[in-house]
């Protein structure tokens, strides 16, 4: 029915967008866990191969669980307002940088 | 004279036993591994490991290239130290598995699943078949490979098993190392 009354394109992700907001407080602790258990996984990888690849990958995943923290930390401190989309951006720049370098480096 | 060194003072330094735990825990470890689980530097492992050994709370045996340690108490066999050394190679541990499974295969359908030549099964099948482990036969033009001890294989593999840690470890760093 949803579907039939969409009249813009985005209206199709208004349901995501929806079950994201109202989930909100959930979903940010649990994204921090899952980055830490990487983060975790990742550290072990370079201790077992000590490369430059593991250390950027470990790096990687240090910068998404940093994000995730302060998201986290976000929803105490000033719900939504502390950690803007453009400083999101920045931490998604470093880490996607590292793995792209994480690729080339052996 | 060097085997006068008393196991319990030999244990009493908390870095030797940490060492002593993890030959325990993983039985063949070589010694980079072991270096990289202590985080110790060659120097200072060399000399615990030395000092384990003359305690004979600790066996050294070198294993194609590597120099493998093996706990003295509950000593495997001869036949289960090849095995376990051997278990310790990703594709030669695959390979065991494989046929664990599979009860028999050509060289051709393991090359198929390890996704390698067949001049690599060979070179890992070979140093199977001078340990014993696995035995040929030929039927027709094909020539078959199988475990000469399915079952001691089996039990072998569960009772020396990695831990899921280690397995995710394991994975990840192959999955990045193949990228």
């Amino acid at each position: 029915m949803f579907f039939l009354q969409a009249q813009h394109p985005w209206d199709y992700l208004r349901p995501l967008a929806e079950f994201a907001y109202r989930h909100d407080y959930a979903l940010r602790p649990i994204v921090l866990i899952f980055s830490l258990a990487m983060l975790t996984l990742a550290l072990l990888a370079y201790r077992k191969n000590p490369t430059k690849r593991f250390a950027l990958v470990a790096l990687a995943f240090l910068f998404f669980s940093i994000k995730w923290a302060l998201k986290v930390l976000d929803l105490f401190v000033s719900p939504g307002y502390f950690f803007s989309d453009a400083s999101e951006n920045v931490f998604e720049l470093i880490i996607l940088a590292c793995l792209l370098l994480a690729l080339f480096k052996h | 004279m060097l085997a006068l060194i008393d196991r319990e003072k030999a244990l009493a330094l908390a870095t030797r036993r940490k060492l002593f735990d993890e030959i325990k825990r993983f039985p063949g470890i070589h010694f980079r591994e072991l270096r990289r689980r202590t985080n110790l530097a060659i120097g200072s492992l060399q000399y615990h490991l030395d000092v384990l050994c003359k305690a004979r709370l600790v066996k050294a045996e070198k294993k194609g290239k590597y120099l493998r340690y093996f706990p003295v108490i509950n000593e495997p066999s001869r036949e289960e130290k090849d095995i376990l050394a051997l278990l310790r190679e990703p594709n030669v541990r695959k390979l065991i598995l494989f046929l664990a499974n599979k009860k028999r295969a050509t060289n051709k359908q393991l090359a198929k699943f390890l996704g390698v030549s067949a001049s690599t099964v060979s070179f890992h099948i070979n140093k199977l078949l001078s340990a014993g482990i696995v035995a040929k036969h030929r039927k027709g033009k094909k020539t078959y490979f199988a475990l000469t001890n399915p079952k001691w294989v089996r039990e072998l593999i569960i009772s020396y098993r990695k831990s899921f840690l280690d397995e995710l470890v394991d994975s990840f760093v192959e999955i990045w190392s193949r990228l």
